[in-house]
């Protein structure tokens, strides 16, 4: 190196600094972002050293230091209510589709589309992640990621157990969980979490779905929820007879969060789960898990010859209406916003891409399926069709950007629990659910 | 007496405006005790005064942060709603529980340790003090991460102990068994609170003269009479701490809560600080969250003033 008349530290610098070049959009640069010397960004917690890595190269780039602060993800709405109700400073945020209505009702968010290459990025959305961003014909964010619930199987436990292929139908579920405990392989053989959290949505509505239910329509009314023959009477009965009658779910399953059954089921506890698709590579990764290379995704059981639809969702980079006061500040925060939900200079969804191929976290950009980076990964722990496959087939929450969903959502989950408890009874709690679901309309509409 | 403050060479009757208002307020007790109280009280009223002001006009307005342009007056309407929902009175009933068999089992529990620290020679109750304190010096948070392994259905210490005694022969749900969730919380909370009981206790106990044991002994009198008439009444300061406290701090009690239950399952661990929390910050009604905020602050206040009434006697202290 010294031939050549550089020093290490001179080679580093000018490497970093060309690897920087391609990444940010620097034509895109406005002369008023300049201004700005600081910029509050805030997350939840998840790879997080990857995070603080792009957060590094964006401010060498964009020569702003941003101060970075998280929370975990159970807690992020309430955390986030909160610093915005007490006026802490946020610029950039991750968001949550399920609760944007709510966030941009409260005046929280800013929408992006007056911004240069929104519209190029909007063409290249998957399936439902634009309309998931979008509020009252506005934009506000790019995706960070799109994700959907997962069937998952320990194929080792299939195996052992003489199972060819994993279950295509709920019912085939039980069959096939009877099967392997009665073999001895697992006392429960399938993990089930409903603890009632944020993901207890999920859960039931991918339960639901799978089944060809729909909760309401586009203009946010009940269709048929509270019939004794609904999709999601049944998933629910199917979730207490797994429990009650055969016996294949863990008798502690609604204490139990999305993290603590993604551990679990990386033990070897289980032999199917329901888990967000990302959690695939997780748990195929050898240095966390014992079961690495023996979980593998299915399509979504269904029933009532439904076509296996899951539930889905999109998170997204976000300005906040705070940021957008000041010309500077709106603009240094849509470079961050581009930085990392839009593409580098070569044309590539970095940060995505890097998301997907080191955690699994699904994309929402249609080019990346054809990316062959991304082929070869999502082949190493699973099968990128298949990925593909039920990604089309996943879909948000129905009534998620209604501006009470949250409120009827927290509502809803204790009385979900008392039916399974055999507190109260399914159709009367389906009824209790609607009627909410009405109030709230009529209060909110 | 000549203040300090006294403008020299001039009478302050003589001296006009403000300055001479001030300096004959300075020749006064009352003048002197605002002037140095005044900052103090000022901050007060800043910090304190104006949020409870403050939170009770929110608590008679609609305050949707969904709505947030929309703040009608609405008089008492958010106190008549809550009071009118089923989840109140549910979370009512066991926070009430929770209460009870909380500040019942820190107070006993926290007086039988005490009792027992206080036979101990001074060298060990010197080592004894510190240690019985780590659980109370725990913050809330870690306290019910702990917990949640503790009682983890799995893989918790709980249920392997107990299968180890040979108390229960195969794992138990303690956190999504309806019947058990709430006194699992109550006994979470009663580990870290009985230390600080203990010690409230033993300060008490060993404030008590001895000669008032020697007496009662030369006079024929058992333990369980000395304990009831010179040990219980000596402790009655000591009780009225304990119970005023522990009370107030199991009705506020959210953070074991929201680590372990998210009141769950079902509502069976949904106390009114849960309640109070979900209204305001997830379903972003804080008019409705503030009105309930109003009702267990006076509550409390309610509750302590009942417990001095029956405890304190001024001359008794």
């Amino acid at each position: 190196m010294k031939e050549l008349g550089l020093s290490r530290r001179k080679l580093l610098r000018n490497a970093a600094l060309g690897t920087a070049a391609l990444a940010l959009p620097v034509s895109r640069a406005t002369p008023s972002a300049a201004m700005v010397k600081s910029l509050n960004f805030y997350s939840w917690t998840y790879g997080i050293s990857f995070v603080k890595q792009r957060i590094a190269e964006f401010e060498k780039l964009a020569k702003v230091k941003i101060n970075y602060g998280n929370t975990p993800g159970s807690k992020y709405h309430d955390t986030l209510v909160v610093k915005f109700t007490g006026k802490t400073p946020l610029d950039v945020i991750y968001m949550i589709d399920g609760h944007l209505a709510e966030f941009v009702e409260a005046g929280w968010l800013y929408p992006i589309d007056e911004f240069p290459r929104v519209d190029e990025y909007r063409k290249e959305f998957i399936g439902p992640t634009a309309d998931a961003l979008t509020y009252n014909g506005k934009l506000y964010g790019l995706p960070y990621y799109v994700g959907h619930m997962a069937f998952l199987y320990n194929e080792e436990h299939l195996e052992k157990a003489g199972i060819g292929a994993p279950p295509k139908t709920w019912d085939e579920v039980v069959q096939q969980s009877l099967q392997i405990k009665s073999k001895g392989i697992q006392e429960y053989p399938f993990l089930q979490f409903l603890k009632a959290d944020f993901w207890m949505g999920e859960m039931l509505f991918t339960m639901m779905y799978s089944r060809g239910g729909r909760f309401v329509d586009e203009k946010y009314n009940v269709m048929g929820y509270d019939k004794p023959d609904s999709a999601v009477a049944q998933s629910i009965q199917w979730i207490i007879d797994a429990a009650k009658k055969h016996k294949i779910t863990q008798p502690g399953f609604m204490e139990l969060n999305e993290v603590a059954a993604l551990k679990a089921f990386s033990s070897g506890t289980g032999s199917f789960a329901i888990l967000p698709n990302y959690r695939l590579r997780a748990a195929n990764e050898p240095k966390s898990s014992k079961v690495a290379g023996k979980i593998k995704m299915a399509l979504i059981p269904t029933a009532n010859n439904a076509k296996p639809h899951v539930c889905g969702w999109t998170r997204a980079y976000s300005m906040t209406a705070s940021a957008a006061k000041d010309p500077a500040r709106k603009a240094m925060s849509w470079k961050m916003v581009d930085f990392l939900g839009g593409k580098d200079k070569s044309g590539t969804y970095r940060t995505a891409k890097k998301w997907f191929t080191e955690f699994g976290l699904g994309f929402g950009h249609a080019p990346l399926f054809k990316d062959p980076d991304i082929v070869a990964a999502a082949n190493k722990w699973g099968e990128a069709k298949l990925f593909e496959s039920q990604m089309a087939l996943s879909k948000p929450k129905d009534g998620q950007k209604a501006v009470w969903y949250a409120e009827w959502d927290q509502f809803m989950r204790p009385r979900v629990h008392k039916a399974i408890l055999g507190q109260a009874d399914i159709v009367g709690t389906l009824k209790t659910l609607t009627k909410q679901w009405n109030r709230l309309k009529r209060r909110y509409g | 007496m000549a203040n300090i403050l006294s403008v020299e060479g001039a009478e302050p009757a003589a001296q006009a405006g403000l300055k001479g208002w001030f300096a004959r307020r300075m020749q006064t007790e009352g003048g002197i005790a605002a002037f140095f109280v005044g900052p103090a009280l000022l901050l007060m009223v800043l910090l304190n005064i104006y949020p409870i002001l403050h939170s009770f006009y929110v608590s008679v307005h609609v305050y949707n942060l969904k709505r947030p342009h929309r703040n009608p007056f609405v008089g008492f309407e958010n106190y008549v709603m809550f009071l009118e929902s089923e989840d109140f009175y549910n979370a009512l009933i066991n926070t009430v529980i929770f209460v009870v068999v909380s500040v019942i089992a820190v107070a006993l529990i926290g007086l039988i340790f005490s009792l027992a620290l206080n036979e101990l020679g001074s060298g060990v109750r010197k080592w004894a003090v510190p240690l019985i304190l780590v659980p109370w010096a725990v913050p809330y948070v870690a306290n019910g991460l702990i917990w949640e392994w503790i009682y983890h259905s799995d893989y918790g210490v709980l249920n392997g102990l107990l299968v180890a005694l040979g108390v229960i022969d195969k794992y138990q749900t303690w956190l999504s068994n309806p019947d058990r969730a709430l006194y699992t919380l109550v006994n979470a909370f009663v580990w870290k609170e009985v230390p600080l009981a203990t010690v409230l206790f033993l300060t008490a106990l060993q404030a008590i003269p001895e000669d008032l044991y020697s007496a009662a002994k030369i006079d024929q009198a058992g333990a369980p009479r000395r304990f009831w008439h010179i040990t219980l009444p000596a402790l009655k300061l000591a009780f009225l701490l304990v119970l005023v406290y522990t009370s107030i701090i199991s009705i506020k009690t959210f953070d074991l809560v929201y680590i372990l239950t998210e009141g769950g399952p079902g509502d069976a661990t949904a106390l009114v600080s849960w309640y109070t929390y979900v209204e305001t910050f997830r379903n972003l009604q804080f008019g409705s969250g503030a009105s309930i905020s109003y009702v267990i602050a006076i509550a409390t206040f309610i509750l302590a003033i009942g417990y001095i009434k029956i405890l304190y006697r001024p001359q008794e202290s």
